[in-house]
C-alpha cells in the first residue's frame, strides 16, 4: 500500500515536472534548470524504482549489476552527460533531446535506487568522489570560462550556475561522508568494531 | 561475468552517446558545433530579402566579393558595440589596402521590428561606416527572422536588461552565398585573411578554367 502511494507521489511529480509551464520556469535559469529541476527528475526516478517494491535482493537482475557496478556506472554517465553545454542547449532548444533528457534521468534515479544499497562503501566512495570531483570542476570551468559556453543562457547565469554546482559536489561528498560516520562503518573501517563493514546497511534494509 | 559484460555495455553506450553529441570529443558547447559543422560542409543560405539603409534590398552574398557578415541590433550597449570596433578595424583595414572590390562588411540586425532604414542609416553614420565597404541591413518582412536566424545558428536571448544577448561572431560568406566558415569575433585579422584566401582561390579555379 505504502509503495503504490510512493509510486502515485512520484507519477504526480513526473507529470509536474513535464508540464511545459514547469519545464519553462525551471529552463528559463541555467542555475534552475541544472541543480534544481535535474535532481528532481532524478529524485523522481528514484522514487518511481522504490514504488516498484523497492530494491529487492533476490532479483534476477543483480546477477548483472554486483555490488550496483552497472547501475552506479549508468546513473553517473547519465547525470555527468547533462553537464556537458551542448546538452543543456540540445534540451532547452530541441524536443527529442528534452525527452532524451527525462528519460535518461529518470533511468539513472531508479539505476541510484537499486544500485546503492548492493555497493559497499568502497564502491560507493569510487563512483561518489568521481562523481563530485568532476562536477566541481565542470562547476569551476563555469565560473572561469571568458565566454559564454550555453547558447541559451547569460553568462552571469554561467558563473551563479557553477558555483552553486562546486556547492552541490561539496554537499554531495560531505553527506556520504556524515552518512559513512552515522551509520557507524567508519569505526568498523578504523577498525574499532568487528562487524564488517556494510553490514549495517543489509540489517536495515 | 555478467556484471562485467553489463558495465562494458553501459560504459560503450554511454562513451558512444558523448562521441556522437560532441563530435567525436570535438565540440562540447553549440557555438563550437554550428562553427565545426559549417566548416565542414557549407551551408547555402536561403534567399531572404533585406533592406538596406536607403530602403533598397541588399543581397547576403556578392558575386564578385567574400562578404563578412555579423549579428547586430542597434540598441545593442555591450558586444555590438565591440563589434562594431572589430569591424571598424575591418573596415580601415580594408580600406589602407585597396581591398575594397574583394571584401565587403555588412551588418544585420536581428530586431527588424526597430531598425528600420532609418533608424539603421543612423547607426551606420554613427560607426563611420562607408557604404562602399560596409552596409547595413534589416529583413523587409519581420515574420522571416527564426529563418534568418537558424539559417547562421544564431540564438539570440533576452539578458534581462531590456537588451538582447546572442553568440557574436564574424561569418564568412562566399561568392556563391555560402555560410562557409564562423570566425572569432576577437580576431578580425583573421577572418580578412580566410576571406582573400578564398578570393585567390577562387581566382586560381577561374584562371585555370580561362586557360
Amino acid at each position: 500500500m505504502k509503495n503504490r502511494r510512493g509510486a502515485l507521489i512520484a507519477l504526480g511529480l513526473l507529470l509536474f515536472l513535464a508540464m511545459p509551464v514547469v519545464r519553462g520556469w525551471f529552463e528559463s535559469h541555467m542555475t534552475r534548470h541544472m541543480l534544481v529541476q535535474l535532481p528532481l527528475i532524478t529524485a523522481t526516478g528514484w522514487l518511481l524504482a522504490g514504488g516498484r517494491g523497492g530494491p529487492a535482493r533476490a532479483s534476477p537482475l543483480h546477477a548483472w549489476n554486483a555490488y550496483g557496478l552497472t547501475g552506479l556506472l549508468l546513473g553517473v554517465l547519465a547525470t555527468s552527460f547533462w553537464m556537458i553545454p551542448r546538452a543543456i542547449d540540445a534540451a532547452r532548444l530541441l524536443p527529442w533531446a528534452e525527452a532524451a533528457k527525462f528519460g535518461s534521468l529518470l533511468a539513472a534515479g531508479a539505476a541510484f535506487r537499486y544500485s546503492w544499497p548492493l555497493a559497499g562503501r568502497i564502491v560507493q566512495a569510487f563512483f561518489l568522489g568521481n562523481w563530485c570531483w568532476m562536477a566541481a570542476v565542470v562547476g569551476l570551468l563555469y565560473q572561469d570560462a571568458p565566454t559564454r559556453l550555453c547558447a541559451v543562457y547569460l553568462a552571469d547565469e554561467q558563473i551563479n550556475a557553477g558555483f552553486w554546482l562546486v556547492v552541490a559536489a561539496l554537499l554531495a561528498f560531505l553527506a556520504w561522508c556524515f552518512d559513512l560516520w552515522w551509520s557507524g562503518d567508519l569505526r568498523r573501517l578504523l577498525g574499532d568494531d568487528p562487524v564488517p563493514m556494510g553490514a549495517a546497511d543489509h540489517v536495515k534494509s | 561475468m555478467r556484471t562485467l559484460l553489463a558495465v562494458l555495455c553501459v560504459a560503450l553506450a554511454g562513451g558512444s552517446a558523448l562521441v556522437l553529441t560532441t563530435d567525436g570529443l570535438r565540440a562540447f558547447t553549440s557555438e563550437d558545433a554550428r562553427r565545426l559543422e559549417v566548416s565542414e560542409a557549407p551551408v547555402q543560405l536561403s534567399v531572404l530579402e533585406v533592406l538596406g539603409t536607403d530602403g533598397r534590398p541588399v543581397s547576403l552574398s556578392d558575386p564578385d566579393r567574400v562578404t563578412l557578415l555579423d549579428f547586430v541590433y542597434t540598441r545593442c550597449e555591450t558586444v555590438c558595440r565591440a563589434l562594431g570596433s572589430e569591424f571598424q578595424q575591418l573596415q580601415t583595414e580594408i580600406r589602407a589596402r585597396g581591398l575594397q572590390d574583394r571584401v565587403r562588411l555588412l551588418s544585420i540586425s536581428f530586431d527588424p521590428e526597430h531598425d528600420t532604414p532609418a533608424e539603421l542609416a543612423a547607426y551606420a553614420r554613427h560607426q563611420r561606416a562607408d557604404g562602399a565597404v560596409w552596409q547595413f541591413a534589416a529583413l523587409a518582412n519581420s515574420a522571416e527572422l527564426p529563418k534568418l536566424l537558424s539559417n547562421f545558428g544564431i540564438v539570440v536571448i533576452p539578458d534581462g536588461l531590456g537588451g538582447f544577448e546572442h553568440n557574436a561572431a564574424i561569418h564568412v560568406v562566399d561568392q556563391r552565398g555560402r555560410l562557409v566558415r564562423i570566425m572569432d569575433l576577437a580576431n578580425p585579422a583573421a577572418a580578412l585573411a580566410e576571406a582573400l584566401a578564398r578570393i585567390e582561390a577562387d581566382n586560381a579555379t577561374k584562371a585555370r578554367a580561362g586557360s
